[in-house]
């Protein structure tokens, strides 16, 4: 059985891993290839500060909230292990900030300690009037990424370096199931007015004092078009800027003065900091993240696809949920296929 | 008097905070430190600087407890402004952890932290060996930054300072009107103080820049604080022990330690082993004193034996002994115009 992925971000590479532990002793003859342009570190995942935590609202999409879920339970019960450092993964705790009472979010009792803000620490950030504390964790993709290559490179999959046109470029060559994790560019592959690209640009610093995520909110701009500060494990991430349907992965000049300018008066101490990069991606924004499967048939070819992409800002903290469905979804095209082979010979 | 010449002995992080609360308090008062130890190598260095109180038995808990929160809400503003990381100031957020659940479940000073709670259920799954927690954000003050930070300001306001090891505090007295005694461990020789013993400390500085929250085991023997560059881990309580040599047992024993409240740790790079004494004291010694001999009087501030505590109520004891240097000068103000009758 041939299975190929598209995409190499933390969706690609970790569906390809979710699946590979779960059925390679099922079926023997699992051959696992992964197709992508772009790998770590120039994928859109590697952009990302890596910081665990979903939109304020789920909007009733109690799926997603569960996947959420399943990934902050799987990375936790991860932290303690000799794994962690190597996989780019540890605790953070740190402040939402509101200019008014927000509702809590549908992930308060998933992260550590959530908590309101009291008086005495909204005095750290003027302007703010209400918000939250809570510990959630780190998954940096600089680290996670190659991390997941390892593992599946050791499962013995191959990795192919290469701009995949159509679905039937690889399931042609007798593939039987295709993993479309294609991310912001999905669209070529198929067309889907649903996505669109939610441009970000960030700024990477050295500021190893800041031991807290800050990230504020303005209602009325949407989310990420307000300032947020991300510590990592060596830099500090400073970003706020969400421009739905901008394909420029270019950095703009005007962008890094909005970033800047707003994060310094968030922490004043950020003026004294070293920057050491700029970088701007894309995120790949739909109204729900599509996780389904098809059948793509043209001409003479017929192909099993499960697509998973349209993760938005929140690929990382989804992402082994979505993973462990999309295995799902494998698991009942694999029951199918057994269903579909044919009868054992009389003995 | 014209301008009191005020001589402050030694240079940790009480001589220097003292330094500059009487330089700010007495504009007039020409102050001098003098010690045989500036940053990096005071007691003050070794330390981590987690401004979590240490209980002192012989002094009224609302007098910790004013002392604690003058010195928070000073660090506090200082964190919160563009000169934080030049002063090593930071916040940082972590839990107390208990095996067995603490007499006092509320410490004194638990409404001066911010945000301070019990831990849930979820966050104690982390810490399988411990029945009880707190959580809850405080600062650090890191050295050799703050310390220098200190020293630059004092710079500013024109107060010098000297290396030099006083043997005595005679030896001051033709020069200064008032001697201000922040030796730390030294004043047990300095001034002959039976009732001050070092409690020697030994701590390992790593590299884990992954370690974003502060662990401490409520025994208040292991713990992982982390600060700006380097994560302190701890430690070791070693009554009237006075070797400043590292001890490798000890090492390992805290490694070990600190690695099974943070498994992570494992992968710390870059082990330094550095060794401090602390002053410890049944209380600090906040006092004035005058000293007197063959007819000449020297007026002594006495502020040292912080003990484990020093981070935690610097800015208070420093105002403390600021006013009580004030005393002085009134005193002696008072005497010399009585002399002119």
């Amino acid at each position: 059985m041939r299975v190929a992925i598209i995409g190499a971000g933390v969706i690609g590479l970790s569906t390809a891993l979710c699946i590979h532990e779960q059925y390679h002793s099922l079926v023997p003859s699992l051959e696992m290839e992964v197709y992508a342009d772009r790998y770590t570190p120039h994928t859109t995942s590697d952009g990302a500060a890596g910081l665990w935590q979903p939109y304020l609202s789920d909007h009733g999409n109690l799926q997603e909230t569960l996947w959420n879920k399943e990934t902050f339970d799987y990375l936790l019960g991860h932290l303690g292990s000799p794994a962690a450092k190597e996989m780019g993964l540890f605790l953070i705790s740190g402040y939402n900030l509101f200019t008014q009472p927000v509702p809590d979010p549908s992930w308060k009792n998933i992260v550590l300690g959530f908590r309101n803000l009291t008086p005495k620490e909204l005095e750290l950030f003027p302007g703010y009037s209400y918000g939250w504390f809570n510990t959630a964790l780190m998954l940096e993709c600089r680290s996670y990424l190659p991390w997941l290559t390892n593992r599946l490179m050791q499962r013995g999959v191959k990795f192919f370096h290469k701009k995949v046109e159509s679905f039937q470029e690889v399931s042609g060559d007798g593939m039987d199931v295709v993993i479309n994790c294609t991310g912001v560019r999905a669209g070529e592959l198929q067309p889907d007015p649903e996505l669109q690209p939610g441009r970000g640009q960030v700024i990477k610093v050295l500021a190893p004092w800041v031991k807290h995520f800050i990230i504020t909110h303005d209602i009325e701009s949407g989310i990420y078009n307000s300032p947020y500060i991300i510590p990592g494990s060596e830099f500090t991430v400073l970003g706020g800027i969400y421009q739905h349907g901008n394909w420029n992965e270019e950095n703009s000049a005007q962008d890094h003065k909005t970033i800047w300018e707003n994060c310094c008066r968030l922490l004043p101490a950020l003026q004294k900091a070293k920057i050491v990069q700029e970088w701007s991606g894309l995120r790949p924004a739909r109204p729900w993240v599509r996780l389904e499967r098809e059948t793509v048939r043209h001409e003479h070819f017929q192909a099993e696809v499960i697509h998973n992409y349209g993760h938005g800002g929140f690929g990382i903290t989804i992402h082994w949920g979505c993973a462990m469905a999309a295995a799902r979804l494998f698991g009942s095209i694999l029951q199918e296929k057994k269903l579909a082979s044919p009868p054992q010979p009389r003995l | 008097m014209a301008a009191p010449k005020v001589a402050v002995v030694g240079a940790g992080v009480i001589g220097l905070s003292t330094a500059l609360c009487i330089a700010e308090t007495c504009p007039s008062c020409s102050v001098m430190v003098l010690s045989d130890q500036f940053s990096p190598n005071t007691t003050s260095d070794v330390a981590a600087g987690m401004l979590i109180p240490h209980t002192y038995p012989g002094t009224p808990i609302h007098v910790q407890k004013q002392w604690f929160k003058e010195t928070f809400t000073y660090l506090f503003a200082i964190s919160n402004s563009a000169e934080a990381s030049e002063a090593g100031i930071h916040l940082v957020s972590g839990w107390q952890v208990f095996k067995n659940t603490p007499k006092e479940e509320l410490p004194f000073w638990s409404d001066v932290v911010l945000g301070f709670r019990p831990m849930s259920k979820a966050e104690l799954q982390k810490f399988p060996q411990h029945r009880f927690g707190q959580a809850f954000t405080t600062l650090k003050c890191d050295c050799p930054p703050y310390l220098l930070w200190l020293e630059k300001r004092l710079k500013a306001t024109g107060v010098q300072m000297y290396t030099r090891k006083v043997a005595d505090l005679w030896e001051l007295h033709s020069k200064y009107n008032i001697v201000v005694n922040c030796a730390g461990i030294g004043a047990h020789q300095l001034v002959g103080d039976e009732k001050l013993f070092p409690i020697r400390g030994q701590v390992l500085k790593v590299h884990a820049p992954w370690v974003k929250n502060f662990i401490r085991d409520g025994e208040g023997l292991t713990y992982i604080y982390p600060g700006i560059h380097r994560v302190t881990l701890g430690g070791t309580r070693e009554k009237e022990s006075w070797s400043l040599s590292p001890d490798p047992g000890a090492t390992k024993g805290i490694f070990d330690r600190c690695c099974s409240l943070e498994p992570s740790l494992r992968g710390a790079q870059d082990i330094k082993v550095k060794v401090g004494l602390r002053p410890s004291r049944q209380c600090v010694r906040l006092q004035r004193e005058v000293l007197s001999q063959g007819g000449v009087k020297l007026p002594v501030v006495h502020n040292y034996g912080h003990g484990a505590g020093g981070f935690s109520v610097h800015r208070g004891t420093a105002k403390e002994a600021a006013r009580l240097v004030g005393e002085c000068i009134a005193a002696l103000q008072g005497s010399s115009s009585r002399a002119k009758l």
